[in-house]
């Protein structure tokens, strides 16, 4: 009975989490202009339950948008800390994967060195249906949880 | 007032207090607050500010969350590829950003681009223009807690986005001229939808004036906040529409006329009163002068190849492979040895790049100045003596993009 319970009670969250993810207002290089474009009117982040949150205490995914340098990295860090459990984060662009154009750069590292990152997205900069698809497939992580 | 540092080794408790009274200027009695590089509005830099009470005392900027080191990068690869990598500098903006570099190349490998190029660059560049102040203006939308400016600023950028796409085969980074012409050639439908998108856009731009800039509240905001008169905009380097809205009438496109801008009519848009509100309308009214450009180039579209004869001749392929195949000629050609330097008019200011050739197929070394460095003194100079609340106003009333200022 009771392990009956605490399932569908975390059946529940789950179900929460999946269609709240709120992401903080953390923009790290020039894949933000293409974020800009997914929570504009066109692409519509929020039907997906996404709005972008200015404050990263009630926020739970976070989108690393590009590059992110090591002067970003410790804030990055920081922010990741910060936010309340359970968090997950969407590394985009080429440069958050292994550093795109600016492969080779002294001043930046791939954003798996920084975070533990759930969807990539690839492309400089990713279009917006490709970071909502990402978006999903972190849904689907969610949905599929064990607990 | 020394130079304020992240307060990292002060104790618990005290952290963001500055720690003795003779640091300040003003009633003795501050506060140092750090903005950024997490916070609400958009940009990822840091701002030390320093309040008394309500009133900012000393700014002191933290940029470089964005350095990735392009002028170094620049140095180990061959010519052909610098495009792609200064264009990252201002994704929205790629087409005016990359000018000046396509400008230098051409001028150190000897290429000039047929007339059909140079109007089509012009389009671009106007277009990008366009989208750019669209871009900030939705963000100052946001800095002002207007969310509707941003969704509709963000509607109409997203056309654009869909119109570079169709063009150039990109929705932001479209690295779109090469040197000696342009990637590719504008189809019928292209100038079709070009011409679409501005009878859409001066549409929309009244609707959007009404609830944007005709808002009491955005123009309560915005006048007379974060005054930069026509003297310190000098003295500071200010450039592009920030310097105009101060009243000094410096344009690059008019002063050294680039590619077709010689032959396309125009006006340069001076406001006089050097606050916020004028550097708003300044993009304002610039927006429908580049629509009026584009509707020129677009009447005036010379017929013709899009790339200079002399690097068809070194590809017979060209007719079979297209404007693909003649880019692989870059690969042997070589810029003459010497000093290169150009100057092009991107949407928020000048943009110089400076090249050291010699004679290999990497430069030596290329500088990279953007606006928005220039312009980041100005900011900081502006915010000085305001209040706390308009902060955010005079931030985004600059057009600051990071990625730019940082290279
Ligand atoms: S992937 Fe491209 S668009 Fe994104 S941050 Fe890197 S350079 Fe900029």
């Amino acid at each position: 009975m009771k392990t009956l319970v605490s399932q569908a009670v975390s059946r529940l969250a789950r179900w929460g989490t999946k269609w709240s993810l709120w992401p903080p207002h953390l923009v790290t290089a020039c894949c933000g202009v293409e974020v800009g474009h997914l929570f504009g009117s066109a692409y519509d982040a929020e039907r997906f339950g996404m709005l972008p949150m200015g404050s990263l205490r009630q926020s739970n995914i976070l989108i690393i948008e590009g590059t992110i340098t090591l002067k970003m990295a410790k804030f990055v860090k920081y922010i990741y800390e910060q936010m309340p459990e359970p968090k997950y984060v969407v590394a985009m662009g080429a440069c958050a994967i292994k550093g795109g154009v600016f492969y080779g750069s002294y001043h930046m590292v791939p954003a798996a060195k920084v975070l533990p990152v759930h969807a990539y997205v690839s492309g400089c900069p990713p279009t917006p249906e490709a970071v909502l698809k990402a978006v999903t497939k972190v849904q689907e992580q969610i949905a599929h949880a064990e607990n | 007032m020394q130079k304020t540092e992240w307060p990292f080794n002060l104790e618990v408790g005290r952290t963001f207090f500055v720690q003795s009274e003779e640091e300040l200027r003003g009633g003795g009695r501050g506060l140092t607050l750090v903005v950024g590089p997490q916070h609400p509005g958009s940009g990822h830099m840091r701002l030390f500010v320093v309040v008394d009470g309500d009133i900012i005392v000393d700014v002191v900027p933290d940029p470089g969350f964005v350095h990735r080191g392009v002028e170094k990068l620049a140095e180990n690869r061959p010519y052909w590829t610098l495009i792609p990598l200064v264009e990252k500098a201002s994704i929205m903006d790629s087409m005016n950003i990359t000018y000046p570099l396509i400008l230098a190349l051409e001028k150190a490998l000897g290429l000039e681009p047929p007339p059909r190029a140079k109007y089509l660059r012009v389009l671009m560049a106007e277009l990008s223009r366009v989208r750019t102040h669209l871009y900030d203006l939705a963000l100052l939308g946001v800095f002002l807690g207007h969310t509707t400016a941003f969704m509709w600023g963000f509607a109409l950028m997203d056309m654009y986005a869909e119109v570079f796409a169709k063009i150039a085969g990109a929705r932001t980074t479209i690295a779109y001229p090469v040197p000696g012409g342009v990637r590719r050639d504008v189809k019928p439908d292209h100038v079709e939808a070009v011409k679409r998108l501005l009878e859409v856009t001066r549409r929309k731009l009244k609707d959007f004036k009404t609830l944007f800039l005709d808002n009491p509240v955005t123009k309560a905001r915005l006048e007379g906040v974060g005054i930069v008169d026509a003297k310190k905009t000098a003295e500071l380097g200010v450039v592009g529409p920030f310097a105009r809205a101060s009243g000094i009438d410096y344009d690059v496109r008019k002063v050294h006329p680039y590619d077709a801008y010689g032959d396309v009519d125009f006006e340069v848009v001076v406001e006089k009163d050097g606050d916020a509100w004028a550097r708003t309308l300044v993009r304002w009214r610039e927006m429908y002068e580049s629509m009026s450009i584009v509707e020129q180039v677009l009447k005036a579209l010379p017929e013709g190849d899009v790339i200079d004869q002399a690097l068809l001749f070194k590809n017979p392929e060209y007719r079979r492979e297209g404007v693909g195949g003649v880019l692989g000629v870059y690969t042997y050609i070589y810029p003459e040895p010497g000093e290169y330097l150009a100057v092009a008019e991107a949407t928020r200011g000048a943009t110089l790049v400076h090249l050291w050739a010699t004679g290999l197929q990497r430069v030596h070394r290329m500088r990279f100045v953007t606006p928005s460095w220039r312009n980041l003194r100005a900011m900081v100079e502006a915010m000085k003596g305001g209040r706390l609340a308009d902060m955010p106003a005079v931030y985004m009333s600059f057009g600051y993009f990071p990625p730019e200022a940082d290279r």
